[in-house]
Order: structure tokens, then sequence, then C-alpha cells
């Protein structure tokens, strides 16, 4: 009975999807049902492998500088469920997993992995999204200017800024642009989310990075598309210069949403570094810090959430493609 | 118009979505805002691990006595006054009268009690449960051996509260000083079991009760009425700042978001100290701690098993030339395992050093030590440190500093529980390690390196060292004797035993100048009902 | 009133990797308003490179005109930057390319693309543009345009593709169409009908055209004049029927030479000449032609034949004016 909401989420619903796929008439609805029924079954197997990976690393999340008496282990152990063999403890966490229940945090004990989650998500959400926006809103149009100015020093300029953007370790970025901003100009908060403005910098500090991949493929993208007879068609015809890096851009929109469909989950949970520098209640952290502290739970929890959302952010990059590119077609 | 429906929901769904996220950032900042460290494990006493989390449970509950952070000796606090039996046996608390948790229900002596033996059972799991062992029944108790019954806490009437212990303890104040004794609410606990610690349950007994948590920011306190000082509390509410990196806390205090922060980047000090005179360098507030750096050897790998070689290893580093230039923080030198500043019982407690450097010495030591092991020179070997980037260049310092004896070591960074169970494990020559007083007395450090301790994790069992901290425990009223049997084991344990002390620790905080009642002191302890904010 | 297009004395060159190579060495052409000339040669011989020179298409750098004028509809947009030919691109002269797979932005729709286009020449409203697009349409011969606005490039066979291109050349009411080898890419009976639609709109618009083959049947069909281009220089102009008939330089003899004598025309004609067309870096001095000409005099090699006429249309590079034939 304690299995039957993972029975029906990850057998019988991917079963039920693959049959009505096979059955369904129409490919495109048969490949979006292959695609849902294939989501369960991929955060099943990374679960399964993150499973067997986190308990094979040494030490545990009792092991402390002062050696715990094994009584109080024991009852620790047995508290959290970790005294029962792996493969019950793996049916446990599936079963709760079908239930979005990922039990007791190991190393935030107040706290179980689902309240962990959902504390962090606002500020991962609300970080992630902006910086997607900055990495768009400069990551486009610098790489167009780029492409336009191709071989001139506005290009030279910005082929400089995306490989240093590029090669900086976060840390770095983030002192070179928290040091004149809070503290010569005091324009922005040094840290925290007290204030709405507080979210500018560590965003831009996350979306910088992405924003010079998508200047950098819409640099190359551009110069590409500007390759193409279609430029001579559309300049022939008297359209302006303009329409025709419009045209241009729109063509190298495709390598640009399929970048974000697999860099957008990483943005979206975060970050460690632009988290801690910035006291950001999110969920960056926890990758590595449940990981550190060897807090099975919560790094089983965080493993799923981003496999879902990786899954789900490709396929809707995958959904959005044919919408760019019309040449596409859905497979 | 259909294409454009799914769309414009998509929009409006995530635009709805950053609107609820942005409403979360809007916080007003409490009457003091403390930037302390990572979240805190738990706020339930017996769960939480760190100083940091020791910080924040003092403003949420108190002991029956609280440390005085001045004198170091413990002060009154839920007891009124106390007795010690002539034989130092019974312990005898007189709570004040009319005691309330922070829902307004009473507190009387069987809470107290019944608080005490949650702590022991195995049940409940607690870090530190030998805390008590002392007290009859409670070892037994704590492993799974004897009832709670057996346990000799008892609460004859609502206002006393009566500890027999089944031999004399140097300091059993200063052990129910400690944060894990906190009293937990029985009426909720009972109700909401593990529960009882997410906000809307919370109920403590100290200054100020709980408001929020919000992981990974910060956790809001407020004056909690039905405190015994309630009225005579200086400040509304504190907002306990939970970030672990200190560049994070030197930045927001810089920025004048923090009025306290508790750590401040060993790389900054430097600068913070060529600038005495003005802000922040002149908020900046150092103090030893209670804690110490060393190397623990491990006797079982080939070349340590003889106390010479384990000395030569010891003699050659030079701790004044570590602290001076590779540390520059204000740590001090080690030239023993107990800190400066330490006490023993109430005395204090003068540390013995080791004998002074001197590389003709450590170069002989090394050889005599090989002979008769019957080896001409010492294997290599690793030195395992934590990722940690002040334990990195320790260990590259300390690397370096071995080829003077030609002593060969590998730094080896590990994770911090993979550095410890390699040394539980016994899997280690030489591995970085600290250790931090619960409580201030020489024998708290002292007896990590018992056959017996659990902390020991050397492999080394030296019987006249045993016997001399079996002597000191049996010496418990009379703290210059003790004293001197404790010292006479540090100088067993300095000339024979498996460590190389390195430096002491040094506390670090900023405090602005308009926050009063922050004393500095070696146990990095605060007390939050004396703070005050006086502009 | 000027002719509508006149190009005189057109030199061109490409600078590529520190190297100038003069692809065009003063070219002249004329065409009338209402009028249809051929331009053929051998692949190399620079008749792109002309066609995309009058509305300046060409990347400038590497290109570079460095003589020669350019006159269409009395504006000249040989001088100046090459935005000068904004003003003629599109309104005064269309252009086609030859290859429709690729002519057509491969994410646009057909109607947003024509609309586009429509709309840079006339002040009016999407949905005039749109509507106008539909007439565009329905002009080149496209079936159910209301469905074909909506469909994308690569949803059409190349005939229609190129259809939409020339449409696309119209969008603007251009009094001059360029078409760029517009039929080599289709098959025999889409070329033809593609042809049929030239002829069609040249009647109806009164358009002038410039039509660029290698396919002597092509320019039987399609035009009145012709004009044989041979490694950057016009050796010879004249009537379609004279030219062909009659050839007068060597060059036009050969060519014509190689085409059979049916009425069923080759697609493409293929020129069997002795040697190879000469790389525009390694001109031989002179008549271009003279090393591949079985009639070349010593005096050949030294200077470059201008461009006689030989009467009042016809006219020809050459010293021998067809006697060696
Ligand atoms: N962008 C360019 N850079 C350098 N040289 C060029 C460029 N475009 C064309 N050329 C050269 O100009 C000469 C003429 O080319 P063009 O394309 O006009 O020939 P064509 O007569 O149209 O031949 P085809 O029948 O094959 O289309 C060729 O030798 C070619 O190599
Ligand atoms: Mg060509």
């Amino acid at each position: 009975m304690e299995h039957l909401p993972a029975v029906l989420l990850f057998v019988l619903t991917p079963v039920v999807l693959l049959v009505c796929a096979r059955r369904s008439c129409s490919a495109r609805r048969g490949s979006l049902l292959r695609r849902a029924a294939w989501l369960p079954l991929t955060v099943l197997c990374v679960h399964a492998l993150s499973f067997a990976l986190v308990h094979a690393v040494p030490g545990g999340p009792f092991d402390d500088d002062r050696p715990l008496a094994a009584e109080t282990r024991a009852a620790l152990e047995a508290r959290f469920g970790l005294d029962r063999p792996a493969f019950e403890q793996w049916l446990h966490a599936v079963s709760g997993m079908a239930r979005a229940e990922f039990g007791p945090s190991l190393a935030h004990r107040d706290h179980s992995v689902t309240e962990v989650l959902v504390a962090g998500a606002p500020a991962s959400l609300l970080l992630g999204a902006l910086a997607l926006a900055w990495t768009l809103a400069l990551g486009i149009p610098f790489g167009l200017w780029a492409a336009l100015r191709r071989g001139r020093s506005a290009d030279l300029t910005i082929s400089a800024c995306i490989a240093l953007l590029l090669a900086l370790p976060t840390f770095v970025l983030t002192g070179l642009l928290l040091i004149p901003l809070v503290f010569w100009w005091k324009l922005l908060p040094a840290a925290g989310l007290d204030q709405p403005s507080a979210v500018l910098l560590p965003s831009l500090c996350l979306g910088l990075p992405f924003a010079a991949q998508v200047a950098r493929l819409v640099r190359s993208g551009v110069a590409e598309a500007l390759q193409g007879e279609w430029r001579r068609t559309l300049v022939a015809a008297g359209l302006p210069e303009r329409a025709v890096a419009f045209a241009a851009l729109r063509l190298s929109l495709v390598s640009v949403v399929a970048f974000l469909g697999n860099a957008a989950a990483g943005v979206l949970t975060g970050s460690l570094v632009v988290e801690q520098i910035f006291a950001i209640p999110g969920l960056g952290a926890h990758f590595v810090e449940s990981a550190l502290n060897r807090d099975f739970t919560l790094a089983l929890g965080m493993v799923v959430l981003y496999t879902a959302l990786a899954y789900v952010l490709n396929w809707a990059a995958d959904l959005m493609l044919p919408v760019v590119d019309p040449r596409v077609e859905l497979s | 118009m259909h294409s454009l429906r799914l769309p414009l929901i998509a929009l409006a769904t995530v635009l709805a979505l950053l609107l609820w996220c942005f409403s979360l950032t809007g916080t007003a900042p409490a009457d003091l805002v403390i930037g302390n460290g990572p979240d805190p494990r738990s706020l339930d006493p017996a769960q939480a691990q760190s100083v940091a989390d020791a910080r924040v449970l003092a403003s949420l509950f108190e002991g029956l006595v609280i440390p005085d952070p001045l004198s170091g000796t413990p002060a009154a606090a839920m007891a009124q006054h106390w007795t010690e039996s002539q034989d130092g046996l019974r312990w005898s608390f007189t709570l004040r009268p009319g005691l309330k948790w922070s829902d307004g229900r009473a507190i009387d002596a069987p809470d107290i009690a019944w608080s005490m033996l949650r702590f022991l059972k195995p049940a409940t799991g607690a870090r530190m449960a030998d805390l008590l062992d002392a007290v009859i029944g409670a070892e037994d108790c704590r492993r799974g051996r004897g009832p709670a019954s057996a346990v000799a806490i008892e609460a004859p009437d609502a206002s006393t509260l009566i500890f027999r212990l089944r031999e004399r303890h140097p300091c059993f104040l200063k052990l129910l000083a400690q944060f894990p004794l906190y009293p937990v609410p029985r009426h909720v606990y009972e109700k909401h079991g593990a529960a009882w610690t997410s906000a809307q349950h919370f109920v403590s007994n100290g200054p100020f009760r709980l408001v929020h948590w919000r992981l990974r920011d910060r956790i809001r306190v407020e004056r909690n009425p039905h405190w015994r000082d309630a009225a005579q509390l200086p400040l509304g509410s504190i907002d306990w700042r939970c970030i672990d990196s200190p560049a994070t806390l030197l930045n927001l205090y810089v920025a004048g978001a923090l009025d306290i922060a508790m750590d401040v980047p060993l790389s900054a000090i430097p600068a913070l100290l060529a600038s005495p005179g003005s802000a922040p360098g002149s908020d900046l507030r150092r103090h030893p701690r209670l804690g110490t750096f060393f190397l623990r050897m491990n006797v079982a790998q080939p070349g340590f098993a003889h106390s010479a070689v384990r000395r030569a290893l010891s003699l050659v580093v030079d701790r004044d030339l570590l602290c001076s230039q590779l540390l520059r923080g204000g740590e001090e030198p080690a030239w023993s395992f107990t800190p400066t500043g330490m006490h023993c019982g109430a005395l204090p407690y003068s540390a013995l050093r080791a004998s002074p450097l001197s590389l003709d010495e450590a170069r002989a030591e090394l050889r005599i030590g090989l002979q008769a092991q019957g080896m001409s020179t010492l294997p290599a070997f690793e030195l395992l440190h934590t990722t940690d980037p002040l334990d990195s260049s320790v260990a590259e310092w300390l690397q370096h500093r071995y080829t003077i004896l030609g002593v060969t070591c590998k730094t080896v960074a590990l994770d911090a529980q993979s550095l410890r169970t390699r040394m539980a494990d016994g899997d280690y020559a030489m591995a970085r390690s600290s250790w931090m007083a619960d409580y201030d007395d020489a024998s708290n450090y002292l007896e990590c390196f018992e056959s017996s301790s659990g902390a020991n994790r050397t492999g080394w069992s030296h019987a006249p060292y045993d016997a001399l901290l079996r002597e000191a425990r049996s010496l418990a009223g009379a703290d210059a004797e003790r004293a001197a049997k404790l010292r006479a084991a540090e100088a067993l344990l300095l000339h024979e035993g498996p460590i190389v002390p390195l430096f002491h620790y040094c506390s670090r905080s900023l405090v602005q100048p308009y926050v009063r009642g922050f004393e500095p002191n070696p146990l990095e302890w605060l007390n939050p009902a004396a703070l005050r904010v006086q502009r | 009133m000027s002719a509508l297009l006149e190009v005189r004395g057109l030199r061109l060159e490409f600078n590529t990797a520190g190297r100038s190579i003069e692809v065009l060495r003063g070219v002249d052409l004329t065409l009338e308003r209402g009028g249809s000339l051929a331009l053929v040669g051998e692949s190399g011989s620079g008749k792109s490179v002309t066609a995309q020179s009058l509305l300046r298409l060409l990347d400038e750098p590497p290109a570079r005109i460095t003589a020669g004028s350019i006159h269409i509809a009395g504006r000249c947009v040989s001088e100046g930057p090459a935005c000068v030919a904004n003003a003629v691109r599109g309104s005064v002269a269309g252009m086609v390319f030859q290859d429709p797979q690729s002519a057509l932005h491969p994410c646009t729709r057909i109607g947003a693309a024509l609309a586009a286009v429509v709309r840079q020449h006339r002040h009016c409203t999407w949905r005039e543009a749109e509507q106008r697009s539909l007439e565009l349409l329905m002009e080149v011969g496209l079936d159910a345009p209301q469905r074909r606005v909506e469909q994308w490039p690569h949803q059409l066979s190349g005939g229609l593709r190129q259809r939409v291109a020339i449409a696309m050349a119209l969008a603007g009411d251009p009094q001059l169409l360029i078409a760029d080898e517009p039929t080599t890419a289709l098959d025999a009976t889409v070329q033809a009908r593609v042809l049929g639609l030239l002829s069609r709109l040249r009647a109806q618009r009164g358009l002038a055209l410039l039509l660029i083959t290698h396919d002597l049947g092509v320019v039987a069909a399609a035009a009145d004049e012709m004009a044989v281009m041979y490694a950057g220089r016009i050796v010879e102009q004249g009537p379609v029927r004279e030219v062909l008939a009659q050839p007068l330089h060597p060059y036009s003899q050969a060519l014509r030479q190689a085409l059979p004598r049916t009425d069923a025309l080759p697609r493409c004609a293929p020129v069997s000449l002795r040697g190879l067309p000469p790389l525009p870096e390694h001109l031989p001095t002179g008549c271009a032609f003279h090393p591949r000409c079985s009639h070349a005099l010593p005096a050949c090699a030294l200077e470059v034949p201008a461009l006689v006429a030989r009467n009042a249309q016809h006219s020809v590079a050459c010293p021998l004016e067809g006697q060696g034939a």
C-alpha cells in the first residue's frame, strides 16, 4: 500500500502513456506522450544512480569531530531509517519521491527535504529568471552588434569581453562588480534579499557568463546566417540593413534556444558561489553542501528536482525549436 | 487568437510567480542584526552542533545557570541559588519563582528533570549525551542499559531539582551551563514530537522567542514577554543572519547591513589592522579562543611508532613563524595542547610549553627514533587536510618545513567528512585536527587522548598518562592539586604523544561602536540578553 | 530621355588577401525601357558580378568599383557608398537569383516576407500589404495564394519558390528586372513556365529584363538583344536574331557552333572551346580571348580591342569583325 503512488507514477503512468503514444494517430501527440512517459523513468534512473553514488562515498551524516557513542549513532540511524538494508531504503525513498516527500534532511534536522527545497525555490527562481533575462537582454544585442561590425573595434571589444567573462571565475567577476557598485558608489545592497534591488547584482553575476555564451552563439550564428543567399534577395528587394540584421538574428536563435534548454536548469537552481557571496537563500548551495554534509536525502532531493527541471526545460526548448525554426520538425 | 492563448497563460504564470518571489524580498530589519554563521543544524538543543548554533540557542533558551562571559564562572539563570554537598556528590538547585515558557505556561522542576532525561535517552540522539555521565545512572541510561528512572535527577517539589553524582566532578556547574542541557518544553514535545522545533510550534524559555526561520537567510527572534526579566531586556528583536561565508559577512558589515559580524575572513585581517583608527578597522575585536589547531599522528603507521620520531616532527615546526608569516590573523603559536587562558576549575591553568625549537635536537630525535625502529629514513607519508584554503596553505607550509628534516610528505586535500572517516578508520599517517573546548577546563582538552577516549583516534595509549588523568579526576575538589596532575599529563602528551599543536584559534568579530554588551571571550559565547544598542 | 540602364566602362576588382583581382574590365551595357537584354558568357566571365554590381549587392570590401558608371533610370548608383543603390533597389530594379532553394529567408512565411517588402516601398498597413502580397502571388501564377502566404519556403517546390522570389522582386513595382540565371536550377518543364512568366510580366508591366544565362535557347526564347561577355568585358552586343544568325566575335561563333541546329533547343549548351577560360588573376595581354582564338593576329596579343559598332545595333570587340569566319 505504501508503494502504491510510486507504482502508479513510475510504472503505470509511463506504460499507459507509451501505449497511448503508440495508438495515437498524430505524430505530434505521439511524441509528446512519449516524452512525458520518459520523464518519470529518467527521474527514477537518475535517482537510483545517485542513491548508489551517495551511499558509496565514505563518511556518514552523523560523523563529527566528537565521536558519537554507538548507542546514540544507532538511535539516530534508526530515526532516519539508515539502519535498514540499502535496497529497502531505496524503495522507501522512491515511494516517498512519488508523493514529493524526500524525508527529513539530515543536516537541517528541523526541516524536511521538501521544506528545504520549497524554502529555497523562490529566491532561486527569482534570481534565475532575472539571470535568464540578463542573459538574453545582454547576450543577444551584443552578439548581434559584434556580428554586424565583424572585424571592427566594436566586434573586437565584445569578443574580448566574451572571452574574459567565460574565463573569469565567478567570484572574481562578482568582486569586479561588487566593489564599484556596492562599495564605491553605494548603488546596491551588498547581499541578502531584503530589498527588491538586491536581486539585480547577483542575477547579473549569475547571468553574465551565460550572456557571454549567448553573445558568442549569436555572433557566430548571425555572421553565418549573413552568408546566406536570402540576404541578397532582401537587400535587392530594398529592405534596409536593420531588417536584414533581424532576419539573420532570427536564424541564430535556434542555437540560442538549444543552448538555453540545457543551461536554464542550472541557472534556475542557482549557483553556489553567487548564492554564497550574496547571501541568497536559494537552492544552489544545497547541491554542494548536501554532498559535503553527507545529507543523503537532501542531495537526492536536489538531484531529482534538477533532473526533472532539466528534462522539462529541455523539452520546452525542443518544443520551441520548430517555432524558432520552422524547418525543424518535431520528432 | 487560439495560438496566442497558451503563450499568454504561460507569461501570466511566470509573472505571477515572479511577483510572489519578489514579495518575499521585503523584510524590515530587526533591532540588532548579527551575522552569525551557517544555519543551525537544529533548534533542538540536543541536536545543535556548532558555536554559531549555540549563540542562537542562547537567545532562545537558558539553562539552570549561564556562563558569565567575563568571569567564566556560571551565573544564576533559571536557578535562583544552589547548594553543593560537602562531598560534592549532591547538587540541589532552587528555581526562581514564576518561571514561564514563552507560551505563558509555568516551568516547574519536574519539567526540567524530564528534559534532562529526554536528553539522555538514546532515541533523542543527543550529540553530547555523555555530558551528564557524572550523574548516577546517566551513562547506563544513554547507553540504553538502564532505565531513565534510575537516573539520579530528582524534582522533590515544583521548585527544587536535585542531582546526585557517582563521583565528584571538577566543574559540574559549567556542564550545566552547556547549551545541550537547555530545557525542552515537555507539553509541546509530547504534542508535536520531532516537529516541535518548527516555527509555528516552537516554545522556549529564554529572553527571546522564535518568530521565523528562513533557511540560509535569517532566524528572527523577538522579546519573550514571559521571560523572567523581560522588562529589562534592551532589545526588541534580533536577526541572526545565517551566512556561511566570512567574506559575505564582511561585505554586509562594511555596507552597514550588520551590527555584529561574528567572523572575519583571515585574508582581510592585515588590511583591517592597518587602519586601526577608522571603521571597519576600529571595529575589529579579537580574542584568544579556547580552540587548538593541531596535527594528529597515527602511531600505527610505519615510522610513527616511536615517540622520538613524533617529537622530531613536532620540534621542527616553528609555530612563531607559522603565525607571523602565514596566518597573521592574531592566532597564538601553540607550544602546548591546551590554549592559554584555560582554567582548571576556578584556578587559571597555566599550560606547560613544549621545548622551544631546536633543529639539531629535532634531527637527533629523528635519527634516534628511526634507528630504534631499524629504519634509516622516515618513509614518505601523507598529510591529510581539508579543502579549506587556510588548511591547504598550512599543509603546504608544513610540507615545506619538513624538508628541513629530509622528510617527504604529500599533502592530500579531502572534504571534511572524508577526512573524519579516514581518521576514525585509522587510515592516515598525519592529519589536521582541531579541538574546541566545550567548557573552560583543562581536563576537557587532555581527556581527548586518554586511551579510552573516542576523540583519540591516534592509536596512542600511554598508561602513565591515563593514570595521571584518573588521579586528576579523583581530586575534583582540589583545583591546585588537580592542575598539577593535569600539567604533568600534558607534559607527557607533548613529549610522548601523537600530536603537533600548531596554533590556538583567535576569535575575530566586527562590532559597530554603538553596540554595547558585547564581551569578547574565549568561548565565543554571546549573552543576547545583555546586548543593547546605544546610538 | 536616357536609357533605363546605362553601364559605361565599368571596372570592378576584388581585393582579397592583399591581392586585387580585376574581374570587370570595362563593361558597357545599355537597356531601354521595356527592352530585354540577355547576358551570356562562359562560367566565370563576370555575368553575376556585373548583375550584382548594378544594385551594389557585392560586399565592399572586398569588391570595389574602380572606374566607369552605372545609371539606372537616370540615377547614378556607382558613385559613393553601397547604400546609394537603396534608391533603386526594389523600387526601380528588382533582382532574381539563380538558386531558389536558398534565395528565400528560411524562417519567414511567404506572406510575411512579401508584405515586408511591400511595406518598404509603399506606406500602407499590414493588412493592405498582405492584400498586395496575395495579388503579387496571383500575378506570378501561384495557385491558392491564401494558403501559400501561411507556408514556409521549405514547403514549396523550386519552381514555386522562384515565383515567390520574382514576386518579391516585383513587390516594389520596379521597371527593371535583373534575373541571374533564374531557370538554371529548375527542371525543364518548370523552366519553360518560369520563362513564360517572365515574358508575360514583360508584356503586362512593360518591364525591362536583364537576363543572365548560359543557355542560348533561353536567350532566343526570352530576349530581344543579347550581349556576349568574355573575361570581364562585353565582346559582342546586338539583336538576338542577328548575333545568333551571324556572330561576329570568334568567341560568339564558338558559342553558336556549340548549339545544335534543332528547334528544340538544349537546356544547357555545352560550350566546346579550345583551352580553358582565363582566370581573372592571370589574364593574357591584349584581347583576353586570343590564346584560344583560331584567327588571332599578332596585334591581338598587344592591344585590347574596343567595342566597335558594326551597324546601328550590332557592335563587336574584335578587329576581324567576323572576317575570319
Ligand atoms: N566575392 C568574390 N571574391 C573574389 N572573386 C570573386 C568573387 N565573386 C566572384 N569572383 C570572381 O569573379 C569572376 C566572375 O564571377 P561571376 O560569378 O560573375 O561569373 P559568372 O559569369 O556569373 O559565372 P557562372 O556562369 O558560373 O555564374 C570569377 O572568376 C570569380 O572567381
Ligand atoms: Mg553567375
